[in-house]
């Protein structure tokens, strides 16, 4: 089901997040990413995820301060729910069992 | 602008993105702009910051729409409506005074819409109506005079027909083919027109009895209209009746009145070399007469008017050459049949037609009227504003956006506006009647029937109205800003708008004041034209019409008649000659003949009008008939012939034949009536009354005018058994072009009320608004010592100063309009003076003043200590 499922991106998104704790926004987590791994997005992309994130319920967001550095714009933080800490596990729990079902024969012959 | 990212895509952006993440986003945007505007410059910056708003052009970022579509709309339009009716339930002074006004310039609109109405549908029911044209020409004189007429030389339409192949079909018409019939021994005027066959191909008039082809195979048959079967022979089968020229009815047309431009009565039909074309030299060799013939022609359908146009340009050069004996040159043109009625106006039109200067007329009356009354609507409900804005103010602070308060302002008019739209609607019920019987000119374009199509006209006009009244309020109040409501450091900008409204009042103000002086100025004219002296007796004087036959022993047996003082036979109503009529040579040089007015009248002439005389005699009492006439003339003709009134009597006039003695100069007598300009030169000659009519002129004792009248009628009955004694008044016949005059003032009268009343309704709205508003403020002066007086003197300065701005701007308008424009036109002009202007602006000055201080007057007398006791 489309609704439940974390997609690839989003779990990037989610994890980058966590990563920046308190301090995730929409730019942060947009060059977290591309430090993390290589991958170019644009702000648009990453507004998008985080929309369907908050409508899953897997984040929170709230407005910050008004800074300077962004012509007196708030910047809106976003924190992991609980639900959102849930699906993360899960979906790596579900990773673990794969990794863990490979035979140790396969990693021998590549 | 170095630092900022381009304004366009931030407004782009801001535009299309949902407002609660515009902040955010536009933010998170800015935010890496300005690093890259450090890192890379700002060309990099632009393109990074406009590709990134293109892509945030996506579905979760875009403004949803109102979800409340339907219901929401259905339910918000309910609360405006019931908004509305409250507001108008409770400022009922307001909503009566806007809702009068409107109704009153929508009624006057109405009519003016009514007539525009029927005027575009005139000459529709045609088959095939927009490939029917007219063809007109221009006709230039030798002296360069260059003038469009409807009529054409009736050769050229003959030419026509041969010429122009892109024409399936040409009429022929010729007006000027009237009939009476004879009812109850009254004969009843008919005016009537001669077609061609190819008349009934081209129109469609709804035939109602009989063929009206059937006139073509019998020469003595013609159709009628209803109206005249109607009106001549009710109840009765009017096929086969008989005119008196001896004409068979062989069908009747429905009327042609507010349905075609054409106009006729009854319909005859037109042979080959028929009447005009008898004379075969004439025929041939002239090409003057262009007074009468109208050609109407149907287009093929592969042809286009152009192409007509094209062909008529050869054409108008053939025409030219032809022998031509006035050297007139015509330029033929083509006039589709629609456009006739609002076109450009031409002579000898053969019916109704209102000319794009009458269509410019409507529209400006309508758009003044109009005007006047949105005026009072902006200005009070403006007015009106500084008590709603509490009302805005929370509406926007609770939510509603600026369009839904504009809808709400909107509907409001629009309620009102219905209001006065039926309001207006059964004035223009009631008036109708009147007006089509007021002005029958006018009324030639005006359809009395209401149908769905016009009533639905005029409630999409109403709308349109009520839209344009109240857009500049709704906008007005929209714009309000609710924070300035309740945070009083922040000050009102209302100024630009109260100059607004003191130009819109002085504007109301000038109109009325000058339709006010411009009524004045024409009630004194009439008065002027109707006492200015003719110069000769007319109370107590009839006129009786006859014929030469009878005409001398009608004389003498009236003469009989106990009361009848004295009979003159003339061939004309002095006071109403017409043009032209006798020529003499000039005595000056004799070569050139002089063309005067002229009146036939016998020895007892002077006894019946009682004319004055300068010099000289009346006609000697044993006058014969001969081919030596004794003449009376008036000044104007001395002047035209340089004679000095010393030696005019004695002199001789000669024609050919005749030999004119002038035996005396009359005193003043006038010629024409009074709108004709100055008076012309005319002469009254001795002996029967040759020409045109037989008409005695009769002076009656005043003392037994009853008995009078019984003998002549016994007298006029053994003569004429057939017919009815119609006599008339000499007074009333010559005051008709008067009535006609004055039937034109009423409807101008009517209008000038109705814009008065409208400012007055205004006036009243803004002093009631003023008094309700500044109850405290007198108060509080009152408190602190102002006497009556300088309140009242305070509350009055903003409706004083207006009424004489709008005197220094209307009375010289006014004059000049009245002296230029109107006055100019009479024998006896109307020079007005100050005291006249005086009198307009105290006359409006007082209904204005009285108006407004039956409102302040309450105010100022307030006991402060009652309005203040609460403060």
């Amino acid at each position: 089901m489309k609704g439940t499922h974390l997609g690839e991106f989003q779990e990037l998104v989610l994890l980058s997040i966590g990563v920046l704790y308190p301090e995730a926004y929409g730019v942060g987590i947009k060059e977290e990413i591309y430090a993390k791994t290589g991958r170019k997005v644009t702000l648009s992309t990453v507004h998008a995820a985080l929309n369907r994130l908050e409508k899953k319920g897997l984040i929170k967001s709230e407005l910050g301060e008004a800074t300077k550095i962004r012509g007196g714009k708030r910047k809106r933080y976003l924190t992991i729910t609980a639900y959102g800490i849930k699906m993360l596990s899960e979906s790596r729990a579900q990773r673990e069992q794969f990794w863990n079902a490979i035979p140790k024969v396969v990693f021998d012959v590549n | 602008m170095k630092g900022h990212p381009p304004k366009f895509w931030t407004t782009l952006l801001k535009w299309f993105c949902q407002e609660q993440l515009f902040e955010e986003l536009q933010g998170d945007l800015e935010e890496v702009y300005l690093r890259t505007l450090r890192q890379t410059g700002q060309s990099r910056a632009n393109a990074f910051y406009r590709k990134q708003v293109i892509s945030l052009i996506r579905p979760s970022v875009f403004k949803k729409p109102r979800k409340f579509q339907k219901l929401m709309m259905l339910s918000l339009f309910k609360m405006n409506l019931k908004l509305a009716m409250r507001n108008l339930v409770r400022h009922k002074v307001f909503s009566a005074v806007n809702i009068f006004g409107l109704a009153a310039a929508l009624c006057v609109s109405l009519f003016m819409v009514n007539m525009i109405y029927t005027g575009i549908h005139i000459d529709k029911q045609h088959q095939d109506a927009n490939r029917i044209h007219r063809i007109v020409n221009y006709v230039t004189s030798v002296n360069g005079g260059k003038q469009l007429y409807a009529s054409l030389p009736f050769q050229a339409i003959d030419i026509l027909k041969e010429d122009i192949p892109d024409l399936e079909q040409v009429t022929h018409i010729k007006r000027g083919f009237d009939g009476s019939f004879k009812i109850n021994g009254m004969s009843i005027r008919v005016r009537g027109i001669k077609v061609d066959s190819a008349f009934f191909d081209i129109f469609n008039f709804q035939v109602i009895a009989g063929n009206p082809l059937s006139i073509f195979s019998d020469i003595n048959s013609v159709i009628i209209t209803d109206e005249v079967a109607d009106r001549c022979f009710p109840g009765e089968n009017p096929i086969g009746k008989q005119t008196e020229e001896g004409f068979i009815v062989k069908a009747v047309l429905a009327s042609p009145r507010k349905k075609s431009h054409l106009q006729f009565e009854m319909i005859g039909q037109l042979e080959k070399l028929g009447s005009g074309r008898t004379n075969q030299n004439a025929y041939e060799h002239q090409l003057t007469h262009y007074y009468s013939d109208y050609a109407y022609v149907k287009l093929k359908e592969s042809s286009s008017p152009e192409a007509l146009d094209a062909k008529l340009e050869s054409f108008s050069e053939k025409v030219n050459t032809l022998t031509n004996f006035d050297k007139h040159q015509y330029r033929f043109v083509s006039q589709p049949l629609t456009n006739i009625i609002f076109g450009e106006v031409s002579f000898n039109e053969p019916g109704t037609v209102v000319g794009s200067d009458g269509l410019v007329t409507f529209l400006v009356m309508i758009t003044v009227m109009l005007l006047l009354a949105s005026f009072n609507y902006t200005n009070l409900s403006v007015a009106r504003a500084t008590q709603r804005t509490k009302e805005i103010g929370i509406r926007k602070v609770s939510g509603s956006s600026n369009g839904q308060i504009i809808l709400q302002v909107l509907c409001e008019t629009l309620v009102l506006s219905l209001f006065s739209l039926i309001i207006g609607l059964s004035m223009y019920k009631a008036f109708s009647d009147d007006f089509m019987t007021l002005i029958p000119q006018m009324s030639k374009i005006f359809d009395p029937q209401l149908n769905l199509n016009i009533i639905l006209l005029f409630v999409g006009f109403t709308f349109i109205t009520g839209i344009i009244a109240g857009t500049f309020p709704a906008v007005f109040f929209s714009k309000i800003n609710a924070l300035s409501l309740f945070n009083p450091r922040i000050k009102h900008k209302k100024l630009s708008f109260l100059t607004m409204r003191k130009v819109l009042i002085t504007f109301q103000l000038t109109l009325s004041m000058f339709c006010i002086m411009f009524m004045i100025l024409l009630q004194k004219q009439v008065t002027l034209l109707k006492t200015s002296p003719k110069g000769f007796e007319t109370e107590n004087r009839f006129i009786v019409r006859t014929d030469l036959a009878r005409a001398t022993l009608m004389k003498s047996a009236f003469l009989s008649v106990p009361g009848v003082e004295a009979v003159t036979l003339t061939s004309d109503i002095p006071g109403e000659l017409s043009n032209g009529g006798v020529s003499f040579f000039s005595p000056v040089d004799n070569d050139t003949s002089i063309i005067v007015s002229s009146l036939w009248a016998d020895e007892a002439f002077d006894e019946v009008i009682s004319p004055k005389l300068l010099d000289g005699r009346f006609f000697s009492p044993d006058i014969v008939d001969g081919l030596h006439k004794e003449v009376l003339v008036n000044e104007k003709l001395l002047n035209l012939i340089n004679t000095d009134l010393a030696d005019a009597v004695g002199t001789v006039l000669k024609d050919r034949q005749n030999e004119y003695k002038i035996v005396g100069v009359l005193d003043g007598m006038v010629s024409h009536n009074v709108f004709m300009g100055s008076d012309l030169p005319f002469m009254i000659i001795s002996g029967k009354a040759q020409y045109k009519q037989s008409i005695l002129l009769l002076k009656a004792d005043a003392g037994s005018l009853a008995n009078t009248m019984t003998g002549l009628e016994a007298a006029w009955k053994e003569l004429h058994p057939d017919d009815r004694f119609l006599p008339e008044t000499l007074g009333g016949f010559l005051e008709r072009p008067m009535l006609e005059f004055e039937n034109i003032i009423k409807v101008l009268r009517f209008l000038a009320v109705t814009i008065i009343a409208i400012s007055l309704l205004g006036q009243l709205g803004i002093a009631l608004y003023n008094a309700e508003t500044r109850t405290k403020e007198i108060s509080i002066r009152k408190v602190l010592g102002a006497q009556l007086q300088s309140i009242l003197r305070l509350l009055l300065k903003g409706t004083v100063i207006p009424i004489l701005i709008a005197s220094v701007i209307a009375a010289p308008l006014a004059h000049l309009l009245f002296t230029q424009g109107m006055a100019a036109s009479f024998r006896v002009p109307l020079r007005p003076g100050p005291w006249l202007f005086i009198q307009a602006i105290l006359l409006l000055a007082t209904v204005i003043l009285f108006v407004v201080v039956s409102q302040t007057w309450r105010v100022a007398r307030l006991d402060p200590a009652q309005t203040l006791r609460n403060e």
